[in-house]
């Protein structure tokens, strides 16, 4: 029997800590059989697994084996990135990141093949690392001397630098995207403070301008799905600037020929994410009524018939992650699944 | 026309009021007494010669009453008394009542005008045995002692009470009701007009407003005469005794009182105005709130009162103002909330901020969070300027950590080849300028020079940028100079570059970066985090806090009351800020200090450390509890990072 007590003390628990309760959706949650809060980076076949130790090692587990990646100091943080086309794979490693809170803080940032299971490569310290042109390209920024890094993913010496501009936001992260091996794509804030897209041309060494918000609260992003770049321009403060967003062939970045495929009056989050396998892109949409609660939902929008479509029912899903084609979207410290196989119960890693 | 028209009737009724009410003024009616007829200029120019004439004719000179033998009443002259009515400031004539008492109240306290300013001199008529009438003038003074012989010893009574010695304490007596509704505001208006300290309250901002025209005078023309100079100079003084023993609130309130007492709109407009920016001229919320703002907005290092009032205007009347203007020199994140934005969170904040601190310059957030609450909780005095604002924000964590475990908890050090020693020495700095701490970056390589290079013992490094670093400049040739680019240097990252008299100076290194654990990460390193050391050094006592009803209570309890706590940025900020990897969280460290309920949810006041200390930001609950429960699950120890900060006993 249980007396009342012990309910009033259970109710009193899920009062306390409202982590617990889930929201009402139809997303199911991503299960694991141990901490998610470990794994970094899970193939969509659960073949290979990354996942890092209170140590402050980052192990690769696959087949049956567990492979030390990287080694740290303990409670080492690591992030690890890669793409459909599966060259290559990169990784940051962060000893202070419970020590040196900062978004500025730079981490080591590691490159390697994406099959390899050696210690993978120290290309230097910067944030967000991404990869480009089919993972042949590897940039990432360094916040503290505001320089984009660009570097081959197999001939390390290959490498390039762009100076950003900007003087006007200390926390500054640009877009950087590549069109082909000699045209960077970056955004970068002029001395109005107004953000602005350039393209670096490798061979010329020249930067050109090509366009820029009106607003110095409008912000732009990028997401390159190989054949069309898709331009993100969203409002940031509470006043209304709008979203809107365009679509240009990446062979051609004729910024003339930019193509509306969305607009909206509300300032959305954006954090534009691509579908790698289809021509589709996610966003977060801002579906607030005047003089309600706040809400925003994940959207999708299809390329071709530019149709809109929410696809979260979370009420308040501000980002989309992409984990090797699964797509995800953490609340409340949950993963609910929007795309692939939710149940992560089934990887090897969790059989050891 | 139809405001014209309301003022005519409004002075008519004071002037018929006086006629019939004033005693004895009724009884000089020989001349023409002005009519309801008569226009407004007619009726001014009428008085003006009326008096002029009435001056020549009776070659009018300051008469003393002593010298008129007995006379049975005394009045002011009708024509002097319209006089009066028209040339005063009508907010001023609200306060007149059906007596002579609330008039010599408005004369005593200097509140009406006549052709000559300062009003000294009354014309009166004085009616002796015989019923005989005769206009004189006299010494005002001279005719409030008369009246107070027979009739308004009341005045005499608050004459004392506001006078030099007492005005203090009977002012503290009084009771400033701030109103919050408009029927409460009338309420508090009426009693205010019809309240006899109102004229004596109102000479305070109608001196200090005659002040500021008074230093205008003798600054632009020095050649004012003697009794004029004395005038303007006890103007000046009596406004400089009224700053110092009144606080802003009680003459910001006064100001708005008196200057509004022509209609109870213009009064209550204030306290009924929801911006934050109105309410900081009133005195409701603290001047810093506004002033840091206001000085760099328009780049002045001292602030006249009017400044303040021109701020509130602009940044009400053009609320995107804020987005760009008022951190200049003191980097941070880019764009700013909207003035208006701003000024609703104001109104919710608690956290002290009387000082500017330059978060771009400092790259662990964590120090720049912890200054801010140590400035809250104990408040000291800081230069605040664009040089010496990352070394303040330093100084105050490493003062701490320094006091718990320098070697521990501060690494930041400068290591060099000690001679004498014939080894690497290294010793701990604060980054940044100040010639006040022995601990300082300018003063360590001071010191470090004197051993490696003999130089004097007299002499102090100069922490400089290399926009103003000129080598070819004479102040720049002698001396010692650590030059940094200001568009390149944070306290971790800072290339310099040390001259020593034009020479550089080779083989100085700067080590270390600064880490330390917010919350406690491990039960082993748990002494050195910085909640743990803010508790021992600080005696904060740190409270968690898990939901909104805890979190309202803890706010509701003391009105400073302030949380502090660790979160995900992506969750905080996400429309700057995108996760883009599987259990990516950048954390950053946050300060709230208020809460409100809007659209059926709970927003915060939220400083955040990369944020303008002058800019807070108004975000609500999801964004906090996403951020911090987000970061608790990758936290190592699983801790929730939002803790309540209340003063140990």
């Amino acid at each position: 029997m249980v007396s009342s007590n012990q309910i009033k003390f259970l109710l009193l628990y899920l009062i306390s800590f409202p982590a617990l309760a889930l929201v009402e959706t139809k997303l199911p949650l991503l299960l694991t059989k141990q901490s998610i809060f470990n794994l970094r980076w899970v193939s969509l076949d659960g073949e290979r697994t990354y996942y890092q130790r209170s140590s402050g090692d980052l192990i690769l587990s696959t087949k049956y084996r567990v492979i030390e990646i990287l080694k740290g100091k303990e409670d080492t943080n690591y992030t690890v990135h890669s793409t459909r086309h599966r060259k290559a794979i990169v990784f940051s490693k962060d000893e202070n990141f419970h020590t040196w809170l900062g978004i500025r803080h730079p981490k080591q940032i590691y490159v390697s093949s994406f099959n390899s299971e050696k210690k993978p490569d120290l290309l230097g310290w910067g944030i967000k690392p991404q990869l480009h042109l089919a993972d042949q390209w590897v940039s990432y920024f360094d916040p503290l001397t505001r320089v984009i890094h660009l570097v081959n993913t197999k001939h390390k010496v290959l490498r390039q630098q762009i100076q950003l501009r900007n003087t006007h936001n200390p926390y500054f992260v640009p877009e950087v995207t590549m069109a082909d091996k000699d045209t960077i794509i970056y955004t970068d804030i002029n001395s109005k403070g107004q953000t602005g897209v350039l393209i670096y041309k490798k061979l010329l060494k020249k930067v050109q301008a090509t366009m820029k918000v009106s607003d110095v609260r409008e912000k732009i992003e990028f997401c390159n799905n190989g054949l069309e770049l898709i331009i993100g321009v969203f409002g940031t403060s509470v006043s209304k600037q709008g979203s809107q967003i365009y679509t240009l062939p990446i062979q051609k970045l004729d910024f003339k020929q930019l193509s509306s495929i969305y607009k909206s009056k509300l300032n959305d989050i954006g954090n534009i994410e691509c579908d790698q396998s289809e021509r589709k892109f996610y966003f977060s949409k801002n579906i607030t009524v005047a003089g309600e609660k706040q809400r925003f939902e994940i959207a999708e929008i299809d390329i071709k018939t530019k149709k809109v479509k929410l696809v979260s029912d979370l009420e308040y899903a501000t980002e989309l992650i992409n984990l090797d084609g699964r797509l995800l979207i953490q609340h409340r410290g949950h993963y609910y699944v929007l795309k692939g196989e939710e149940n992560l119960r089934k990887d090897d890693i969790f059989k050891l | 026309m139809k405001t014209f028209h309301h003022i005519w009737q409004n002075l008519f009724s004071k002037i018929l009021v006086l006629l019939l009410i004033l005693p004895g003024v009724s009884f000089a009616q020989k001349d023409e007494v002005p009519g309801v007829l008569q226009s407004f200029e007619k009726l001014i120019n009428n008085n003006k010669t009326k008096y002029l004439v009435s001056k020549q004719k009776n070659d009018l000179k300051v008469e003393s009453l002593k010298d008129q033998g007995d006379f049975v009443d005394m009045v002011i002259d009708p024509f002097f008394m319209n006089t009066l009515l028209f040339r005063s400031e009508k907010k001023f004539l609200k306060l007149l009542k059906k007596d002579e008492c609330s008039l010599a109240a408005l004369l005593h306290n200097n509140l009406l005008n006549a052709f000559e300013r300062p009003l000294q001199n009354l014309l009166v008529q004085i009616k002796n045995k015989n019923g005989k009438n005769k206009s004189i003038l006299i010494d005002k003074d001279e005719y409030l002692e008369e009246l107070y012989k027979t009739k308004c010893s009341t005045n005499k009574e608050l004459n004392i009470l506001y006078s030099k010695k007492n005005i203090k304490k009977t002012i503290h007596g009084l009771k400033f009701e701030v109103p919050k509704t408009k029927v409460a505001c009338e309420k508090v208006f009426q009693k205010w007009v019809e309240n006899i300290n109102t004229p004596y309250l109102c000479k305070i901002p109608n001196t200090l407003k005659r002040a500021t025209k008074a230093s205008k005078k003798l600054q632009t023309n020095p050649e004012v005469n003697f009794s004029q100079t004395r005038y303007l100079r006890n103007v000046i003084s009596q406004a400089k005794m009224y700053k110092k023993e009144f606080p802003l609130f009680v003459r910001s309130y006064l100001s708005n009182l008196c200057d509004g007492l022509e209609k109870v709109e213009n009064f209550c407009l204030e306290y009924l105005a929801e911006d934050a920016w109105t309410k900081i001229i009133n005195g409701e919320l603290p001047n810093h709130y506004l002033s840091y703002k206001c000085k760099n907005f328009l780049d002045k290092d001292q602030l006249l009162p009017s400044d303040l009032q021109k701020c509130a205007d602009t940044f009400n009347k053009k609320p995107d103002t804020c987005i760009n203007a008022g951190s200049k020199g003191f980097p941070s994140f880019f764009p700013h909330e909207k003035c208006d934005r701003i000024s609703e969170t104001l109104n919710i904040a608690g956290l002290k901020t009387d000082y500017h601190d330059c978060p771009g310059r400092v790259d662990n957030e964590a120090i720049t969070n912890v200054h801010r609450i140590i400035m809250h909780l104990n408040p000291s005095s800081l230069q605040n300027t664009p040089e010496s604002c990352m070394n303040e924000t330093h100084q105050t964590f490493a003062r701490m950590a320094m006091n718990y475990n320098k070697d521990v908890i501060w690494p930041l050090k400068i290591c060099f080849f000690n001679p004498a020693k014939e080894v690497t020495s290294c010793e701990s700095y604060i980054p940044g300028n100040n010639f006040n701490s022995p601990d300082s970056e300018n003063m360590v390589i001071s010191s470090i020079l004197k051993i490696t290079k003999g130089a004097p013992d007299k002499m102090k490094c100069h922490l400089t940028s290399t926009t103003k670093f000129n080598p070819l400049r004479l102040q720049y040739q002698v001396g010692c100079f650590i030059v940094y680019d200001p568009q390149k240097c944070t306290s971790s990252f800072c290339p310099r570059k040390i001259y020593w008299n034009k020479n550089e100076v080779k083989g100085i290194r700067y080590v270390g970066s600064p880490n330390f654990s917010y919350f406690p990460t491990s039960l082993k390193e748990s002494g050195s985090s910085v909640e743990r050391i803010l508790e021992r050094v600080h005696k904060f006592k740190n409270k968690p806090l898990k939901n909104l009803t805890e979190i309202a209570r803890f706010f509701n309890k003391k009105p400073h009351n302030i949380l502090h706590g660790v979160g995900c940025i992506e969750d905080i900020l996400p429309q700057f800020y995108s996760k883009s990897y599987f259990n990516g969280c950048r954390p950053i460290p946050f300060i709230l200090d208020g809460n409100k309920k809007l659209n059926g949810d709970t927003y915060f006041s939220v400083r955040l450390p990369i944020d303008d200390i002058h800019s807070p930001r108004l975000l609500n609950w999801n964004k906090i509890f996403n951020a911090v429960n987000n970061y608790k699950k990758i936290h190592p120890m699983d801790t929730w990072t939002l803790n309540g900060l209340v003063k140990s006993n």
